[in-house]
């Protein structure tokens, strides 16, 4: 059994089997996420109440957390990845790794602007620079270095890993940037504006901010997958594997057989 | 066994003099751009001593940023970079010493252009003492995380915007505890755990950032 | 959240700004990604195609 399931892994480092796998992921990502969201936004919009100190603008909340939490998940999973792809050379941690890339980015952006829209009602300021801000502000400029960096070198090979390298050197910096700018923020701190006081919490709010978190991560699932699977083909245009893809279903068929 | 690593850095401040054009106009460049801060805000001696951290170390990165940019090009241009990855000596070593001979030339004339500086900004002696024991570890920082960067983007096209891209983002905590120091003195306060934090923060930078640019070069040559 | 409350509340243009943008962008990367997905298929087909009428 354990021998199954290391040659499971082991196929799924291949770029064809990735390919097939995923294949049968993605829809079901799909569903999920759009359940999820349908649910999500029914109890977020329909049945939550109103806070009641900040009445409606806290329904903002329920797009606001889940992004900024994506946002720092999907730059860790890029540094996992890096990793994978930097001390073994698997070339899929690389395809994997900048297709989280945009993703990660968006949900960076995402967290600012819905962050900015929440704080307006709710502190009377779009922007103050506040610890956690600026610091998902640099987080965002990590993902588009990331990105740049990845799209500026014209070999694949060498762009993968100097992309690999910098998204290492950025998570061993994301701590120290967290950590500085908190503490600068402790310093300068004028304003009486305190994030983490958390209010408590209706169970259906709770409910709501779950279905969410569970719609994006099925998103981010779905959308990296189906990015990681356009890039596959890109990279392996030459492989006969992916040429037969192109192949009509009943003569496809027959070719994978005598392949396998 | 010194021997090949001390020639190497006779070469490298050799052939970093030999651009002494490049050296000026850096200078220039933080100078220039110190000398805006008062043209563009204000000649206010009280509000220039405010503003007069920020803008020393802003000054500062950008004119290291700027100093990257043929930190390695011509040594990988005409293939010196390759004999120094073949000549037996461990790439973070040979990295570490052209890191230190380039900021012998860029980054402690920053340094020494403090007492310039304090006249510029009106600043006590005491003031100007605690802002080129700031610069000191900072630029040093600054040039070996800069190492890294210069690595990953040398040979590249127009990589000027993608290196401050790259790099602006490790640059904010030595900006934000180099200026807290200089700061705190201003304020009567009490520098020394600034400067100790920056000092730790080049501890930690001495062997990790030139083992990292050792790594962006394999790959740039690979 | 009944209609009259929504056209009343004074938050109500925060959050569609929030909301608007947050699903507009997911949905634009959706299409986009599908898209790229569908030319690199495309690609390998004309490859295919060429490759069959050498």
């Amino acid at each position: 059994m354990e021998q199954d399931g290391r040659i499971r892994w082991l196929k799924f480092s291949s770029p064809r089997h990735f390919y097939h796998l995923v294949d049968r992921v993605i829809p079901w990502a799909w569903w999920v996420a759009g359940i999820a969201l349908v649910v999500g936004l029914t109890i977020g919009f329909l049945i939550a109440p109103a806070d009641y100190q900040q009445g409606n603008s806290y329904r903002i909340m329920f797009i606001h957390v889940p992004a900024a939490w994506m946002s720092m998940f999907i730059y860790l999973l890029i540094a996992g990845y890096a990793f994978i792809h930097l001390v073994w050379r698997v070339k899929m941690a690389d395809v994997m790794a900048i297709s989280l890339a945009p993703t990660g980015a968006i949900f960076a952006f995402l967290s600012l602007w819905t962050g900015a829209l929440w704080g307006r009602p709710t502190w009377g300021a779009y922007w103050v620079w506040d610890a956690r801000l600026t610091s998902s502000l640099l987080l965002l400029l990590l993902y588009l270095g990331y990105m740049a960096l990845h799209a500026a070198i014209p070999d694949r090979q060498r762009a993968g890993r100097a992309a690999s390298l910098v998204a290492l050197v950025g998570v061993v910096n994301v701590p120290i940037i967290y950590f500085s700018v908190h503490w600068w923020n402790t310093l300068h701190q004028g304003a009486s504006i305190t994030l983490t006081a958390a209010p408590t919490m209706a169970g259906t709010m709770f409910a709501a901010l779950v279905a969410m978190t569970v719609a994006c991560w099925a998103y981010t699932i779905a959308v990296v997958l189906t990015r990681a699977q356009a890039e596959t083909l890109e990279r392996e245009r030459g492989a006969l594997w992916a040429a037969q893809l192109a192949d009509p279903p009943h003569t496809r068929q027959e070719a994978d057989k005598e392949h396998v | 066994m010194r021997h090949p690593l001390l020639a190497l850095l006779r070469r490298d401040l050799a052939l970093f003099l030999r651009r002494r054009q490049d050296l000026i106009t850096l200078l220039g460049f933080f100078l220039i751009a110190l000398a805006l801060f008062p043209l563009g805000i204000s000649p206010e001696p009280e509000l220039l001593r405010l503003i007069a951290p920020g803008a020393v170390w802003i000054a500062a990165l950008f004119a290291t940023v700027l100093s990257l940019e043929r930190l390695f090009t011509d040594d990988l241009n005409d293939g010196t970079l390759e004999q120094l990855l073949l000549c037996g000596q461990p790439l973070a070593l040979v990295v570490l010493i052209r890191l230190l001979a380039h900021w012998l030339l860029t980054g402690l004339p920053l340094v020494l252009l403090a007492p310039l500086i304090g006249l510029q900004f009106s600043l006590t002696l005491q003031e100007t003492v605690v802002l080129a024991l700031a610069l000191l570890p900072g630029t040093l920082t600054l040039t070996l995380l800069g190492g890294i960067g210069a690595g990953l983007t040398a040979g590249l096209r127009g990589s000027g915007g993608l290196v401050t891209l790259l790099l602006l983002p490790l640059y904010v905590p030595v900006l934000i505890v180099g200026t807290t120091a200089i700061a705190a003195a201003m304020a009567q306060g009490e520098a020394q755990p600034y400067l100790l934090l920056l000092a730790a923060m080049l501890a930690a930078a001495l062997p990790l950032a030139p083992w990292a640019t050792a790594a962006a070069l394999r790959i740039t040559l690979d | 959240m009944h209609m009259e409350a929504i056209m009343t509340d004074p938050h109500t243009p925060f959050i569609l700004g929030s909301w608007l943008v947050a699903m507009a962008l997911l949905g634009l990367e959706t299409i986009l990604v599908i898209r790229r997905r569908r030319q690199a298929q495309r690609a390998l087909q004309r490859a295919r195609q060429r490759q069959g009428a050498m």
